[in-house]
């Protein structure tokens, strides 16, 4: 038996077709020694993980270094992790691994204002190569804007914005990653929206 | 004021996504026709939420993506090279402190004379010492930071909420 207290020899998952494994399949799969498992749970959350860490990076090789960093960092904790985890709950997996992106997003934001005080002229820029200096350094100025908007949010609203505007999660799915009612995440997220216009301005305001 | 007040940012959230009914829709439009607060309200916000928005993941993106490979570290987050100058500065300074504080009579100190092992040379444990509390993070590099966030993500399923343990 293992800590997850089903048979070691399990039998090997399909991983396609009409008995396609949920998350907490292949967590499972993944303990009785399964390599293939943790590949397929990267596969199917990479593009999710990308949406949650992306606004933090500069460029797009930093985003996918942000990606894999989150995805080791998961791989690293499974074996502590996995064993604990609510496996009977669906999005149990989800749910954890959406946390750990906010946390290496939320690291490298905080790393990257330690590290990068240099002026935005001298800055590895996002935009397309084929975009005007003026028109990429406008952008990052924009962006750098918005992440210091979202610095003034308190966790529970960068949590509940993070997985919702950037994970572009319905508030049902945010509710049940982080463990309140729908309508609380509702709350929170207007709250965060209406400190954000008050940190950068713009139309509407009163 | 009414619970969509309270909620109004993520009613005009979902309706950008198209994720309201017509009826719930028609229940917003309602809701700002007879409520001055939240129609004056609904324009900063639908600007922010607008102005917030990052642009659509490319299938570039997701290719490269694709190509990594997850089991191996990323490459090592790239630093700033301006920090490199200050660090190149900063230890200069630091050397040419210990320097002087070699090089001063004894009778010029405020303090007790003090061991000669106090003036040590960059790279002992009392010269990282003094640099790590003047600059803790040029030495720690935030390992100890994501050490507790991963403390966090393994604590989180033991608390209230999967989600709950986040810090600020």
């Amino acid at each position: 038996m293992t800590q997850s207290g089903r048979p070691r020899h399990a039998p090997q998952l399909t991983l396609v077709g009409p008995s396609t494994p949920t998350d907490e399949d292949l967590v499972r799969s993944h303990l009785d020694g399964d390599g293939r498992a943790f590949g397929v749970l990267v596969q199917r959350h990479q593009r999710l993980v990308l949406a949650l860490v992306r606004r933090y990076a500069r460029t797009p090789e930093e985003s996918g270094d942000l990606v894999q960093q989150a995805f080791l960092r998961a791989f690293a904790a499974a074996g502590r992790v996995f064993p604990r985890m609510r496996l009977s709950e669906d999005g149990a997996f989800r749910a954890w691994l959406l946390r750990v992106a906010v946390n290496v997003g939320k690291n490298h934001a905080r790393d990257g204002r330690r590290w990068r005080l240099e002026p935005v002229e001298s800055m590895e820029l996002p935009a397309p190569e084929s975009a005007p200096v003026t028109e990429r350094l406008e952008a990052e100025q924009r962006r750098r804007l918005v992440r210091s908007a979202l610095d003034s949010l308190t966790r529970r609203q960068r949590e509940v914005f993070a997985l919702r505007e950037d994970g572009e999660l319905p508030f049902a799915e945010v509710a049940r990653a982080i463990g309140i009612t729908e309508n609380n995440a509702k709350v929170h997220f207007h709250h965060a929206v209406r400190r954000l216009r008050e940190r950068l301005g713009g139309e509407g305001e009163e | 004021m009414s619970m969509d007040c309270e909620i109004l940012g993520a009613l005009l959230s979902e309706r950008r996504r198209g994720e309201l009914s017509p009826e719930e829709s028609r229940a917003l439009d309602a809701h700002l026709a007879g409520c001055a607060r939240c129609r004056e309200e609904a324009r900063g916000l639908e600007s922010v939420l607008a102005r917030v928005e990052l642009p659509s993941i490319s299938a570039a993106e997701l290719e490269a993506l694709r190509a990594r490979r997850f089991n191996e570290p990323p490459r090592r987050m790239r630093r700033s090279g301006v920090w490199q100058v200050p660090a190149v500065l900063l230890a200069a300074a630091a050397a040419a402190l210990l320097t002087v504080s070699i090089r001063r009579p004894a009778h010029h100190r405020a303090t007790p004379v003090q061991p000669v092992e106090t003036a040590t040379a960059p790279g002992s444990d009392a010269f990282l010492g003094d640099s790590q509390e003047l600059f803790p993070d040029l030495t720690s590099d935030g390992a100890d930071d994501r050490q507790d966030s991963l403390e966090d993500d393994v604590l989180s399923l033991e608390g209230q909420g999967l989600f709950g343990n986040i810090d600020g």
